[in-house]
């Protein structure tokens, strides 16, 4: 249990602030040992193209050119392809190459590399390569490149299909005997993730004990250096992955890249170190984007609102390739397709393709918010159809207190929640009968006000030692206390912007009871901590900080011992309390403190034949189970009737996150959580034309949320800790995003509806709200309302 | 992306023709050509250097002259590729007289473009193809008068 002391709790400041608002972080890019040389991909223009012929005869002679690696050249010094995981139907993954030799399969996919003395003479060499293409037909559309298209990705994998995933159970009966079903089709569109820090890689291979060193923008240090051992064929106790400041990766900087399996092979080829840094609009392309599925959905329920099934078949584009986590996305839908709701028959299944686009990975919430936008939207659609307010429908369904531990039919056994308290603290906050009366005097006045819902529960804290997809899930923390009586923590999750170099801290020193100003925490280096598997699914505090609490736990024991002899006293009198250790009972009285102790273990004589010197401990903390916050999302949005613009009145959440060590920071992941989800509902939006060319693919082209169009968010919570980690913590960091894109989107449909107007699919641009307004139709996106569609979809076919 | 537009000149149809068929004229009027060497009849293979805002770099592809239809009609196909990405293009060349010493141009090109290029979306391209269109007609529009001056 926590020890009060202070730190856990408050709205501390965070520390790794001063240092990176101040230009002293140091990112990959800011480091460049001596002789750094710059690495530049030259990418196909075409999205899909067969390779003729490379010339770079030309490119070699010119000014400070080191070397020109080509596919067929890297191919020889190549261990293995970039790995992905696969899961479901199919096991093989076609073999994604650094640099592609045969074929360019998306626009942005590498087919030389250039190594220069400066980045712009790389550059300039890279122009003058001359590539001959034979341009082929391009698959973009998913669902046509799955039924019959001629054009294969990959000649291999017919049908374009990558996999196909299946969960839960028989819903035939539940559908058969439906009194009332609803049925939808949403585009959950393709996102671009847009870190702040682009991607950079910075290998350095070290001739004299033939190890590697690479520095490198990564959510996941351990990890890579194992993928990147099986890549570049050196063993992982010779390779060496430093990711120092990482800024933002939201799931696009987990996977195993090209740039840095290339940069490690030119470093050793040209004996320098080798620099590549990714620019944004290379960004746009080659690294990971995130959601891009269709979803068909089908719920059915009694007359009185009781939910009896929900099927679901997911389309999920994988991109030109399978990236590491492409498919495991779409089980991350599917696990949590029936969300808070106690529904008995519930079947999912995803239909991943291979297309000519930018391969996807897992993005802010990653499956999980697919999953909660289709529910989301489909629920309100259920209660329309109903006559029920959304929110009783929702109260009506809700797993209920007592029958936690609740196994969700897919696949998730939900350890504990209590929905209502928080649903009911939303409505009270929010307003929600006045805010009803408001819409109505505004729709007299011929204004469009809509009331948005969400009522979500996600699971993260990824993950259990059993039940993942991938890999035993763990992680790890090394508590060092100092002859000083400082203390170093190593942690093997790797913060990217998440602050545990603050929330560490805090718990340290609450549990040794000393200064914040005595903590430091340490990550990101795999010759520094042990085995981590670092930061993503809401898991850093949740099962890295549950290594850190019992590294804590082990520390004091063995400071115990040492007090104990030192006190001569029994271990079992010593008790610690207030930064002391005390001899308690008959003969008490006695104490020492903490820093003594820290003293001792380094150089008392005394204690040689009897204690073994130093005061640390490394533990591995691997939870019984995810975790799995919820809450109740509600917006208000106005409808600008002559221009179709959205204004968002009031965003109100109230979030269950279990126990917070750090309310700032909670709200801080959960502003910018909300933040990315409702830039997906309004103003986000990859967009591919019919060659297959990313024509959003600016800053300027692909709209990104300003604060300028965002509300201010009232936030409030409600606390069930959960007894899966000893913190009783549930992350926080993909919450906002799950919850908040459907609120936004059901507002506006809400506001639309008593106008007839069924149906927009995401982003709700403008444009397209206008045209749903003025009688335009949006045939193009919007089969939402074409029920013909979508029932055909449930036919025989997909049964 | 598409565009048009029209381009008068103050010449005789014949002589408006004939700049236009020149290699010399076409070379000079590709702005930033760097290479430009006769592959095939009316077939050239170009270098260009381009840099306007971030479509910057240089670009190698080939130009050609077809379907001439003598002082009425031309085409000119454009392929190139740089690194930043590649451009094909076709024009489609009108002429037609509008008195003894006045001609008009009418032209009108489809362009597909890629990679970044492509990034930058019609937003950007488009204005920057306009404003070639109409520096390539000015510049033959020179050469014309250069001609002209010195005959």
């Amino acid at each position: 249990m926590l020890a009060a002391t202070g730190y856990v709790g408050s709205r501390i400041k965070r520390r790794e602030d001063p240092r990176l608002v101040t230009g002293n972080g140091n990112f990959t890019d800011d480091f460049t040992p001596a002789g750094t040389v710059y690495l530049h991909m030259l990418r196909s223009p075409h999205a899909h193209a067969k390779i003729l012929s490379i010339n770079t005869d030309a490119a070699r002679g010119m000014t400070g050119v080191l070397a020109i690696i080509t596919g067929e050249d890297l191919k020889k010094e190549l261990a293995g392809p970039i790995p992905g995981v696969p899961y479901g139907t199919i096991s093989t993954v076609p073999a994604y190459y650094p640099i592609t030799h045969d074929r360019a399969r998306f626009v942005g996919n590498i087919v030389a590399a250039v190594v220069a003395d400066t980045r712009a003479n790389a550059r300039d060499a890279a122009e003058a390569v001359v590539v001959e293409y034979e341009v082929l037909p391009v698959v973009l559309d998913m669902e046509k490149a799955h039924k019959g298209e001629p054009t294969l990705v990959h000649d291999e994998m017919a049908n374009n299909l990558c996999t196909e995933i299946e969960l839960g159970n028989d819903v035939t009966e539940a559908f058969n005997t439906a009194a009332v079903t609803v049925e939808a089709r949403f585009v959950n569109q393709r996102l671009v993730p847009n870190a702040l820090e682009n991607r950079v890689a910075l290998a350095q291979y070290h001739q004299g004990d033939e190890s590697v060193t690479l520095y490198v923008t990564s959510q996941n240090p351990h990890i890579i250096r194992t993928l990147l051992s099986g890549q570049i064929g050196v063993a992982e106790h010779k390779i060496r992955v430093i990711a120092p400041d990482v800024g933002g990766g939201f799931g696009s900087k987990i996977p195993a890249y090209a740039e840095e399996v290339i940069a490690c092979i030119a470093s050793k080829k040209v004996r320098k170190p080798v620099k590549w840094t990714e620019t944004r609009s290379e960004s746009f392309v080659a690294t990971t984007h995130g959601r891009d599925n269709i979803d068909y959905i089908r719920m059915s329920a009694t007359k009185d609102g009781k939910i009896t099934g929900l099927d679901i078949i997911a389309y999920c584009n994988m991109g030109a390739y399978m990236s590491l986590l492409g498919p495991s996305v779409a089980v991350l839908c599917g696990v949590i397709v029936p969300g808070p709701y106690a529904i008995p028959n519930v079947h999912f299944k995803a239909i991943c393709v291979y297309t000519n686009t930018t391969p996807t990975d897992a993005y802010r919430g990653a499956g999980r918010p697919e999953a909660t936008y289709m529910l989301e939207r489909t629920m309100n659609m259920m209660a329309d159809k109903l006559g029920m307010d959304p929110m009783e429908l929702r109260r009506k369904n809700f797993i209920q207190p007592d029958q936690f531990p609740y196994f969700n039919v897919v696949a998730l056994n939900y350890d504990c929640g209590n929905y209502e308290p928080a649903m009911d603290k939303a409505l009270e906050i929010f307003g929600y009968q006045e805010m009803r009366k408001t819409q109505e005097e505004a729709r007299k006045q011929g204004r469009y006000i809509g009331i948005g819902q969400s009522t979500y529960v996600e699971v993260c804290g990824l993950g259990p030692g059993s039940g993942m997809t991938i890999s035993r899930g763990y992680d790890c923390a090394v508590v060092r206390a100092e002859l000083t009586g400082k203390v170093t923590v190593f942690t093997g999750v790797a913060p990217h912007g998440q602050g545990q170099e603050t929330t560490f801290a805090q718990i340290v020193a609450d549990q040794f009871s000393i200064p914040i100003e005595d903590v430091t925490i340490k990550h990101g280096d795999t010759e520094m901590t042990p085995y981590g598997m670092g930061t993503y699914g809401s898991r850093g505090t949740a099962v890295g900080g549950g290594a850190l609490m019992l590294a804590i736990d082990t520390v004091k024991e063995k400071a115990k011992k040492i007090a104990a002899f030192q006190m001569e006293a029994n271990e079992e009198d010593v008790v610690f309390e207030g930064g002391k250790f005390t001899v308690k009972g008959a003969g008490g009285g006695k104490s020492i403190s903490f820093q003594e102790v820290c003293l001792k273990a380094y150089i008392d004589p005394k204690m040689a034949p009897v204690i073994e010197p130093g005061l640390e401990a490394t533990r591995y903390f691997e939870p019984g189970n995810f975790v799995y916050p919820f809450g109740t999302h509600l917006a208000a949005v106005e409808i600008e009737a002559e221009t179709g613009d959205v204004k968002i009145l009031k965003y109100v959440c109230v979030d269950d996150c279990g126990n917070q060590l750090n309310p700032m920071l909670v709200e801080g992941q959960i502003h910018g959580g909300l933040a990315q989800g409702i830039g997906q509902a309004l103003f986000e939006e990859a967009v591919y034309d019919s060659s297959g060319q990313l024509v959003s693919g600016t800053l300027m082209d692909y709209a990104l949320p300003t604060a300028a169009e965002l509300p201010t968010f009232t936030l409030d919570h409600t606390v069930t800790p959960t007894k899966v980690n000893p913190l009783g913590v549930k992350g926080i960091g993909e919450a906002g995003t799950i919850a908040s894109t459907p609120v936004i989107v059901n507002a506006v449909m809400d506001a639309l509806k008593h106008l007839g107007i069924k149906d927009i699919q995401m982003p709700l641009r403008p444009e397209k709200i206008w045209k749903a307004l003025n009688g335009g139709s949006n045939s193009s996106n919007s089969a939402g309302a074409r029920e013909a569609v979508v029932e055909r979809h449930f036919g025989e076919d997909n049964k | 992306m598409e565009i048009s537009g029209e381009y008068k000149f103050k010449a005789p149809i014949e002589k408006v023709w004939g700049i236009l068929m020149n290699p010399n004229a076409l070379k000079a009027s590709l702005p930033g050509c760097e290479k430009f060497e006769e592959t095939a009849p009316d077939t050239y293979d170009i270098t260009i250097k381009v840099g306007v805002g971030m479509i910057k770099g240089t670009y190698t592809g080939r130009i050609s002259i077809a379907d001439r239809q003598e002082q009425k009609y031309y085409k000119l196909l454009v392929s190139g590729q740089g690194s930043s990405g590649f451009l094909n293009g076709e024009g489609e060349f009108n002429l037609s007289s509008l008195g003894p010493e006045e001609t008009q141009v009418n032209y009108s090109g489809k362009a597909n473009v890629g990679g970044t290029l492509a990034g930058l979306g019609a937003r950007m391209l488009a204005p920057v193809a306009k404003k070639m269109g109409n520096d390539f007609f000015k510049s033959m529009d020179k050469q014309l008068q250069a001609e002209t001056k010195s005959v």
